[in-house]
């Protein structure tokens, strides 16, 4: 098979499991692993996390809104037990990085250096941390800075995660001229649910991702793909072939399944026949 | 996920329901204390498959029960013989099974779902058991008959129309006045584990708690069936359990 290129990362098909919805690969089928384009990785940060008190989900019409909290080993234990587990299934790993500052994303970057992952997935987009994450979302310039000083350290492949929220083509122009080789179009929309539970009403505050977000994220896609020469990776709440497909349409070169794998564990390879059939009925 | 036919689904009371399956992969693997993952719709929504306990499991079907609770579990109520369904499992670990006992099984409403399984296997490996088993009232009081010749059995109601009148919690404290189990295992409302906890904590017994959460994959992909552990962090109910040590668990924050 003719093999993809985004930037420098080299994939045998378009799809790649999308952060923080395939664990470490411990209970995903060893298909699933094997038969992705590449595997991005949990968000990792310079220390560990425990992550957000419960509820951490809730449903909605056709959405899923989490509230994980970025629950992580951290870089140290990532780098030296997980990551060599990750690298052996074999397609190309791309870590997705989440710093609380533009000094952690640094370190973090610099403490992967050489040990043995493709890529990085630079997560300025996280709806679920007080510092960091989505906050970069906000500000273009201080994304430049981020990207410009991250690829002074870092020479493999090189992804931004966005947000979908924010002054969204602003960010992604200025990953762009900062030196990003691709953009993952995009994290979770910040949404809320009310739940009723035996005290009372409850807010849950997360990401919403699944089905709800896809026409939402299309149409993100669509227009970044005409204002950005990046390749975008679409993500967002890719079920079937058919909205792989669409999301290609609009411009995407691949894509990321999240939501769809918690579903149903082969998914994946499910939504790749079906674009491959798509693909071939024209 | 894997299809599965519809054998059977009997109603056994105002809300509550025996589903049973035609799945032979879980069935053949199945062990008590696991559950499936179940969708009966088809699209997105409701979006998750919802979690249930292995009930029974004879030869290549399994069965489980359930009380209606929300959209999906109406939904499922609606099934008929024939009927298609999407499975997913067996999941999580299995309850564990001394080599001596007794054990002790108390069982709050619908948390009796999963003993059946497991009192047959308990009497199988010949473990002397008991089961303490409350619920609201006499309508709330599911496969009686059957649980009772898998083993000696304590009924409790609240409103006194089946059994002594009172909570489950309450004929276990003053059990263990008198005897002292060699394992504990309980299922049911927060409020009531979080007070076996505290009973079975006290009298000193090794104790085991099932535990629920909201779950998005069952197998510990997204993180997000997190409950408080008693030394800081999180546990993951899908894969940490469903039953978990009581020396686990922060009881405080249960309910
Ligand atoms: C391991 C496991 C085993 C189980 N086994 C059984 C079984 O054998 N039999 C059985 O009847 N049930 C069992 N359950 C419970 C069962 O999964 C639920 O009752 C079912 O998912 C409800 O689905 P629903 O669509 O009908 O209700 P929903 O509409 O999804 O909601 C049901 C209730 O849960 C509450 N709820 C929804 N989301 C949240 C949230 N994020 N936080 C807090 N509360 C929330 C709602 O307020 C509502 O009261 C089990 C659960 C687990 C985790
Ligand atoms: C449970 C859960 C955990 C996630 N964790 C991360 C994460 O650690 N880092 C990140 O960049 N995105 C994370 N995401 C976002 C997904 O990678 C993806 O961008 C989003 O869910 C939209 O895609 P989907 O609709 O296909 O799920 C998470 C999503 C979910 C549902
Ligand atoms: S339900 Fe996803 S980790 Fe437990």
């Amino acid at each position: 098979m003719p093999l993809l290129s985004l930037g420098s990362l080299k994939l045998k098909n378009p799809l790649m499991l999308a952060s923080g919805t395939w664990g470490f690969g411990e209970t995903l089928p060893q298909e699933v692993l094997k038969g992705a384009g590449a595997l991005v990785s949990k968000g990792i940060s310079l220390f560990p996390r425990e992550g957000n008190p419960p509820p951490r989900l809730s449903e909605t019409p056709c959405g899923l809104i989490n509230s994980i909290g970025l629950e992580n080993p951290g870089l140290s234990v990532f780098r030296e037990r997980i990551l060599p587990r990750l690298l052996s299934y074999g397609p190309p790993v791309v870590v997705n990085i989440l710093g609380e500052s533009e000094e952690e994303f640094l370190r973090l970057a610099e403490g992967l250096c050489g040990a043995g992952a493709s890529g990085l997935e630079v997560n300025i987009s996280c709806p679920n941390v007080k510092k960091g994450g989505i906050a970069f979302s906000q500000d273009p310039e201080g994304v430049f800075r981020l990207v410009k000083r991250i690829r002074e350290v870092w020479k493999g492949f090189l992804a931004v995660k966005l947000s979908p929220v924010g002054p969204v083509s602003e960010v992604a122009q200025a990953a762009e001229e900062a030196g990003a080789e691709a953009l993952t179009c995009a994290n979770t929309y910040p949404a809320l649910s009310v739940i009723r539970e035996g005290k009372g009403p409850r807010f849950h505050l997360g990401g919403l991702s699944g089905p709800a977000i896809k026409p939402l994220t299309l149409r993100l896609v669509y227009e970044l793909s005409r204002r950005v020469k990046l390749p975008l990776i679409a993500c967002g709440g890719i079920v079937s072939g058919r909205d792989a497909w669409e999301y290609l349409l609009c411009g995407a070169r691949a894509f990321q399944v999240g939501t769809a794998t918690l579903l149903d564990p082969r998914a994946p390879l499910r939504i790749l026949s079906e674009l491959d059939a798509l693909a071939k009925d024209g | 996920m894997i299809p599965a036919k519809v054998i059977r689904q009997k109603r056994l009371g105002e809300e509550y329901f025996l589903l049973e399956l035609e799945a032979p992969e879980v069935a053949e693997k199945a062990l008590p204390g696991q559950f499936v993952r179940l969708s009966a719709w088809p699209g997105n929504d409701p979006l998750l498959p919802r979690p249930f306990s292995v009930h029974e499991v004879e030869g290549a079907r399994i069965s489980v029960l359930y009380q209606v609770r929300g959209r999906g579990t109406r939904i499922l109520s609606a099934l008929r013989r024939g009927d298609e369904v999407k499975v997913d499992g067996p999941l999580g670990r299995p309850f564990p099974v001394p080599d001596a006992g007794p054990v002790w099984v108390i069982a709050g409403g619908i948390g009796v779902a999963p003993f059946l399984f497991y009192l047959e296997t308990l009497k199988a490996r010949g473990v002397p058991r008991r089961l303490f088993y409350g619920a609201r009232s006499r309508g709330d009081l599911l496969r009686i008959s059957r649980l009772a010749r898998l083993s000696p059995l304590i009924v409790t109601t609240e409103d006194g129309s089946a059994g002594r009148r009172g909570l489950v919690t309450e004929a276990l404290s003053e059990a263990l006045t008198r005897e002292r189990p060699a394992m504990i295992l309980a299922c049911g409302p927060p409020a009531m584990l979080s007070a076996v906890g505290r009973i079975a904590g006290e009298a000193g017994i090794p104790t085991w708690l099932s535990l629920e959460a909201v779950m998005a994959c069952g197998r510990g992909l997204c993180l997000g069936c997190a409950v408080p552990r008693r030394d800081g962090g999180y546990l993951k109910v899908c894969v940490e359990g469903p039953a978990v040590g009581l020396r686990e668990v922060d009881l405080d924050a249960l309910t």
